[in-house]
């Protein structure tokens, strides 16, 4: 019997080639489940593992691919029974040599949130199931292959990780254009996984050898874990499916690989005992180096990898601390205000976000879930996860799909035993502050010496020395004047003496004077001079961002000040002539343009100056009653009379939730709760995503001052019905858009007839007709957004 | 082999998003033209298929796959083989359609809606390809599951006879929703002599924004 850490010395380790392939040649229908034929013709697979076996497999993958509870669906057979005659097959084919057998788990078949309905948690559930039959059987390894979306492979390896003891290997899938379906790029792969911990990475299946080699060259100088490649027989003819590499050529372009220092290699689609047999045989006695590279810090996204070679922005606007409205977004659970936010930032040129959602009376881990996962259902950019509550953060890295910062840990022993640990389970990179029980130092010297103590400890847990960042802390300069320059000071000697990479809140050098942004910008020029690599800062600032863009030039990184020469190609005119442009609020003082007019038009920004306005004349309520619904019901009626269409009616309220959102900061900063009126949920059936039409309804509701609570889409039953009871809500608004959905729509209204709860229900959606609606006890159909304002205005009044 | 989205079909974009006729404001038309070029260039589309005999009980050679319904025989009765496809314009677009959603809902909607005019135009340059593929051979047209008594589950038959989600990134839901949302799965028929081509909406007729018919909500009823 082989052993795997004997194995894995070995100058080459040899996997199998296809399984599916040698299948249809067998008699497996397109379209049937392949994992089946371990129970109903054992012999056939321990043929072809065989096969593979004396071709030189020193590994050969079970028959499990699809053996999730997910695929086998409809077949009759369990996970835990397929998974188990598999590895018996696979077994009895390897009895009396070294090779080894591995669980082979392939996709699940069902795309995660945010694209598809799966949730994480429960494709980790799934992978879970199939991980522990796979060692209960006797697996000597686990193998994720094919895979497209690095949030189901995060899913699986931790799956792996935290329910059995097997080494794990993982090959994702790409396109010639070095991603995956899923936007997931080599490098981004390279960077979770690395973190993740795992045995071995690498690419398999869609491509040839040619194809893939590219791709492979890429990936060695992102890694230093053992690489393995699968590649296909070439690519197949459209017409004929038939691949295009024969035997020979593949074992020759497998070589390649070799030459590159890859030496876990194999075959996939296409591919028989013979490609194995003569690629074992043309290959050279030992493979290549693996080329040095230096390993830089990096943060990542699936589609997006920030390496730390320069100055980085981090973006510090989604943080209750000192924000009313944002405070208020979090006790209503408001989650869209929160992505505007994110969105607003990373348009802004944010690199990285921080993420904090910590306040009284919030659950703080459950919150950051909900917070992550929005987030990263809008932009593409890695996250810092902000918090001291050790459960807040694992809840943080967990949901975050790619590499993130975890800010922060501190001096004090306790912090860090209780921190560190999650930061190196999740592959993250971690924030230090200069600090400990007993305050900040003074002197950038002390301050320099916990910065030691922490990477001391952070190194002793297996983080490495590049993912460990350092905030020397700002103090407000206005109240310690002394200490900008000790953390200037221990900025630099952290990056040059130390050569870690540092961080600094910016903005709070500056609170307390007047015309801040001043101090801002001169402390951060001066800090990005000294050494400071990431800035929190509020990138929607203009100054800040500009001197960001400035230092870039100067620092080299902008080549040719290209960046920079964009950022400034529409303002350049305006700095020579220094002479301010025309004031535009001018125009609406004398009321030539008037909210009814710039809301019909769907003029948003002018719509919002309009309100500032208003509001030194008018009250809140006023404003909304008086100007802003009869404008709004003048767009309606316009929409009745089909004189304008759903695109200006959008528009039309877009606008007027600009006004809203105006109000809504006033009245907070009088201290006041709330101008909304009553409430109402909205939420997309579970099952279904289409939820453009509910997003429509909600807009426009929000208008009439509802307070909409938008429960989003694919939504449990349950959620519709704890919610409208724990908000007491009166009203609830229904979507779904697919006929196999209604029954779920159905399933909703019966569940909050059945709870008890008092409330209306209004249906909608294209295959919905009043008839429907009214069968399945629904107390309205709306066939528009016009409509369902309507209902809840007969019903509130 | 590679295709490509070459055009929108502007009025088929006004029609989702809910036109019915009349003026049109300007600003809609442009939007409407600079979002097609945006969702053209996000875009990344991807077809699949597989050309199959069938018999005389329609069981499509090599899989258990017999297509239900009494529309889609009788648009296969004169053929004796088919094409079952898959196309995708991918996931990109659906992530930018998220974001608008919530910063700007109306171009969320024309981008939705132009999205959908894309895929359909993605299916009309794969089937021209495939005509001049099959020389001497004429097509149907295609036929969806769903459209008129084809049940909608087969499209989870045709998603694992084509290995959608490995060939194309297409998967299907829980509920059987396909993923990315702009994807079409369809049937097309094979046959020697020309096909009738049915109604393809008012969308493709001169007449589409001036017509009285559909001011009224009903068509001319000619095709």
């Amino acid at each position: 019997m082989g052993n795997f850490n004997e194995i894995l010395k070995n100058n080459f380790v040899f996997l199998d080639g296809a399984m599916g392939t040698m299948l249809q040649a067998s008699g497996l229908k397109l379209g049937e489940r392949p994992e089946v034929f371990c129970i109903t013709e054992p012999e056939t697979i321990i043929n072809i593992h065989k096969m593979y076996i004396d071709a030189g497999s020193n590994i050969v993958y079970a028959n499990t691919f699809g053996a999730n509870a997910h695929k086998l669906e409809g077949t009759g057979y369990n996970t835990e029974e397929i998974i188990n005659a598999a590895i018996k097959n696979a077994k009895i084919a390897c009895e009396n040599t070294n090779t080894l057998v591995a669980l082979d788990i392939g996709p699940i078949g069902e795309l995660l949130e945010p694209s598809g309905t799966l949730k994480f948690e429960d494709a980790y559930e799934l992978f879970k199931q199939m991980v522990v039959c796979g060692e209960n059987a006797g697996a000597d390894l686990i193998v994720f292959e094919t895979m497209t979306d690095l949030y189901e492979v995060k899913a699986a390896v931790l799956a792996a990780k935290e329910n059995t003891k097997l080494p794990v290997f993982v090959t994702m899938t790409f396109e010639e254009n070095g991603r995956t379906f899923t936007g997931c790029t080599v490098e981004a792969m390279a960077c979770v996984l690395e973190g993740l911990n795992v045995d071995a990475i690498g690419i398999n299946c869609s491509l040839g050898p040619l194809e893939i080699f590219p791709l492979a060259n890429k990936l060695v100088n992102c890694t230093s874990l053992p690489i393995l490649i699968k590649a296909n027989a070439g690519l197949p003819d459209p017409l004929t499916n038939k691949y295009n590499v024969t035997a020979e050529l593949f074992a020759e372009y497998m070589k390649m690989y070799a030459d590159i220092g890859i030496n876990i290699l194999g075959g996939c689609c296409g591919t028989t005992p013979e490609y194995i047999k003569e690629m074992v045989k043309n290959m050279p006695k030992t493979a290549g180096e693996r080329p040095k590279f230096n390993f830089v810090s990096k943060l990542c996204s699936p589609q997006k990898v920030v390496s730390i070679d320069g100055v980085r922005v981090i973006g510090e606007r989604i943080n209750p601390t000192g924000k009313k409205r944002f405070q208020q977004a979090l006790r209503e659970c408001d989650l869209n205000y929160i992505a505007e936010r994110a969105i607003e930032q990373a348009d802004a040129g944010a690199d990285v976000l921080d993420v904090n959602v910590g306040m009284p009376g919030i659950d703080e881990e459950e919150m950051m879930l909900k917070v992550v996962k929005t987030i990263q259902s809008v932009v593409d950019i890695p996250l810092q996860i902000d918090s001291s509550d050790p459960k807040a953060i694992e809840a943080g890295l967990r949901a975050f799909n790619g590499k993130a910062i975890v800010n922060s840990v501190n001096g004090e022993q306790e912090v860090m035993d209780k921190i560190l640990p999650v930061v190196k389970k999740y592959g993250a990179s971690v924030v230090g502050l200069a600090m400990d029980s007993r305050g900040i130092p003074k002197t950038a010297d002390e301050r320099i010496d916990i910065a030691n103590t922490i990477l001391n400890n952070a190194l002793k847990h297996g983080i490495k020395k590049e993912d460990v960042f350092i905030d020397c802390l700002t103090l407000t300069v206005s109240a310690q004047q002394e200490q900008a320059v000790e953390t200037l000071k221990a900025v630099r000697h952290v990056k040059e003496v130390m050569g870690l990479h540092t961080v600094l809140g910016v903005s709070n050098i500056s609170f307390g004077l007047p015309a801040r942004e001043f101090i801002t910008c001169n402390f951060l020029i001066q800090a990005m001079a000294n050494g400071l690599d990431l800035p929190i800062i509020n990138p929607n600032q203009q100054a800040v961002m500009d001197a960001i863009y400035s230092f870039k030039v100067l620092s080299g990184e902008d080549k040719n000040s290209e960046k920079f020469i964009e950022r400034f190609a529409d303002r350049t005119v305006e700095t020579q002539q220094n002479t301010p442009k025309a004031v535009k609020k001018d125009d609406f003082k004398n009321g030539d343009l008037d909210i009814t007019y710039t809301v019909l038009k769907g003029l948003k920004e002018e719509t919002a100056k309009i309100t500032q306005e208003l509001l030194k004349t008018m009250s809140e309520n006023d404003i909304i009653n008086n100007l802003l619904i009869p404008a709004l019901d003048k767009v309606g009626e316009k929409y009745e009379k089909q004189e304008i269409f759903l695109p200006q009616l959008i528009n039309s309220a877009s606008a007027s939730c600009e006004a809203f959102e105006v109000l809504k900061k006033s009245i907070l900063s009088k201290g006041a709760n709330s101008v909304l009126k009553e409430k109402i949920i909205l939420a997309t059936v579970k099952g279904d995503i289409h939820d453009i039409g509910k997003n429509i309804v909600k807009v426009i509701l929000e208008n009439y001052g509802y307070q909409v609570i938008d429960l989003g889409r694919d939504v449990p039953i349950e959620t519709v019905v704890e919610t409208a009871k724990k908000e007491n809500v009166k009203l609830v608004g229904l979507s779904a858009l697919m006929t196999t959905t209604l029954k779920s729509m159905s399933d909703t209204i019966q569940a909050l007839r059945q709870s008890g709860h008092e409330c209306k229900i209004v249906v909608g959606g294209a295959v919905l007709t009043p008839e429907y609606a009214k069968q399945i006890g629904a107390d309205f159909y709306a066939k528009d957004a016009k409509e369902t304002v309507d209902f809840a205005k007969s019903i509130f009044g | 082999m590679d295709f490509y989205i070459t055009q929108i079909n502007s009025n088929e974009v006004l029609k989702y998003i809910g036109y019915k006729g009349g003026d049109i404001d300007n600003k809609i038309e442009y939007d409407i033209k600079i979002l097609s070029d945006e969702v053209i260039k996000i875009s990344k589309p991807k077809v699949c298929f597989k050309v199959f005999s069938f018999d005389s009980n329609f069981v499509f050679e090599g899989t258990n796959f017999i297509p239900n319904g009494k529309d889609v025989k009788e648009m296969l009765k004169e053929c004796s083989k088919a094409v079952i496809m898959a196309a995708t314009i991918g996931n990109d677009i659906e992530n930018i359609i998220r974001r608008y959603e919530i910063t700007d809902m109306y171009k969320a909607l024309i981008l939705d809606s132009c999205a959908s005019a894309a895929v359909e135009n993605l299916c009309d340059n794969f089937q021209n390809w495939l005509e001049e593929e099959l020389k001497g051979m004429f097509l149907t047209d295609r036929f969806s599951p769903g459209y008129g008594d084809m049940p909608f589950k087969q499209q989870k038959q045709i998603c694992s006879i084509l290995n959608t989600q490995k060939s194309i990134g297409v998967s299907l839901s829980q509920s059987g929703i396909m993923i990315p949302r702009k994807s079409v799965t369809a049937v097309i028929g094979i046959s020697n002599k020309p096909q009738n081509k049915r109604f393809r909406g008012c969308e493709y007729c001169s007449m589409f924004k001036n017509c009285s018919f559909r001011k009224e909500g009903s068509y001319c009823g000619k095709f």
